[in-house]
């Protein structure tokens, strides 16, 4: 009874199986093409890696949750007044206010970008800046002066991942708009996984023991490919736009609360 | 609080979040309200809505409102046009925690829209076409 039962089941299984197979497989993304990132990429709006339930956040959650901090990390970040997570308030401090570039690896975690390869070098296109990742073969810099965007090399694993390793950053950055704080002695690394043609994860680690405990291994954020029609421009940050934007609409809506 | 949690997107597409306005605004209390508009601005960061209500009591109250920035509402289909000093609208937007008439309606709250005086409602969230694998053209 039992063997006819399932005998007159895989008929069924196989139609199921042959009428929705094509619909799956008509979803899924092209494959990635070998080692090419190129494009403009973003977040996807309703990404469930975006937006944990009790966390508030802006644009992407930033790095994630960082290791136990130094004594001089928490000093760091004791003196940064964010505008999102845990320790938001209105009395937000964050230096992007102010037309400070934002940098890397925070760009990372909360733009849309570019992705354009040239011999020698992967070039990321921000709305505000821009970061040439070297692949030409040489070497990280043993005294980097220390900048806003780093100085980068890249490598191939394989196919379908790129490895960026970086130095030389100021340490007037934040690492994401929780306010997470490094120091000029990060090193960061990033791996970066096509995972399809439409697809782009990446993970990064910040090592900076001057900070953190521990390494801080980032939570991965994923990106979609837009389409090539996608107008991606230049936005930079205008300090009198800002300004105008400030003291017309912050201000007021702190009403009694400003300082 | 999970209303919250959806994922407010202070600022979208190309630029990334740093003004903040969660910790400004009651995003767990949206109101709307219907006036005339005095002023549309069309600029980053945020695009701006100005416009007189009536109060209960008659009296006309400035509210100044932000929305998202020129590059996100150009996605959702907004032009600089879209809206001009006279409009007769309605905006459903998050007040400033303060009680001061400013407010933010915008993506991703989930409740900022603006309906015209002719009924047509407006918002600013990204069509799903802009995504390559959900582009009807199947651009690229």
């Amino acid at each position: 009874m039992r063997i006819r039962g399932l005998s007159s089941i895989v008929p069924i299984a196989i139609i199921v199986a042959s009428t929705l197979g094509p619909v799956l497989l008509a979803q899924k993304a092209a494959p990635a093409p070998k080692r090419d990132l190129s494009g403009v990429w973003s977040f996807l709006p309703g990404d469930p890696s975006l937006s944990p339930v009790g966390s508030l956040t802006g644009v992407g959650r930033g790095p994630g949750d960082s290791p136990p901090m130094t004594a001089w990390g928490q000093m760091r970040y004791d003196a940064n007044k964010p505008g999102y997570g845990p320790k938001m308030t209105p009395e937000n401090n964050d230096p992007s206010l102010q037309c400070d570039p934002a940098g890397i690896p925070r760009l990372l975690f909360g733009a849309t970008f570019e992705i354009a390869q040239v011999p020698g070098k992967t070039v990321m296109f921000f709305g505000t800046a821009w970061r040439p990742i070297w692949t030409d073969g040489r070497v990280l810099p043993n005294d980097p002066d220390p900048t806003w965007m780093g100085t980068s090399i890249g490598r191939w694993e394989g196919d379908y991942t790129f490895v960026v390793n970086s130095v030389g950053f100021n340490d007037r950055t934040w690492l994401g708009q929780e306010g997470q704080p490094h120091s000029d002695e990060m090193r960061l690394e990033e791996r970066w996984e096509r995972v399809d043609r439409d697809t782009l994860h990446l993970n990064a680690t910040i090592d900076d023991p001057k900070t953190y405990t521990k390494p801080y291994k980032t939570i991965q954020i994923n990106y979609k490919l837009r389409p090539s029609t996608y107008e991606f421009t230049p936005t930079p940050c205008v300090w009198s736009d800002e300004n105008a934007f400030l003291n017309r609409i912050r201000k007021p809506a702190l009403g009694s609360q400003k300082k | 609080m999970t209303a919250l949690a959806v994922g407010f997107l202070g600022l979208g597409g190309q630029a990334f979040a740093h003004h903040g306005a969660p910790a400004l605004y009651d995003v767990a209390h949206p109101i709307s309200i219907k006036g005339t508009v005095t002023e549309f601005v069309w600029m980053n960061p945020h695009c701006q809505i100005y416009m007189d209500v009536k109060d209960d009591k008659g009296e006309v109250v400035h509210w100044s409102i932000e929305s998202n920035a020129p590059g996100q509402m150009t996605r959702a289909g907004w032009t600089r046009r879209t809206l001009k000093a006279g409009d007769e609208i309605t905006v459903t937007l998050i007040p400033a925690r303060s009680g001061e008439p400013v407010g933010f309606s915008g993506w991703a709250l989930g409740h900022g829209k603006i309906v015209l005086a002719n009924g047509q409602t407006l918002t600013t969230e990204e069509k799903p076409d802009q995504y390559q694998g959900t582009d009807p053209r199947g651009a690229r």
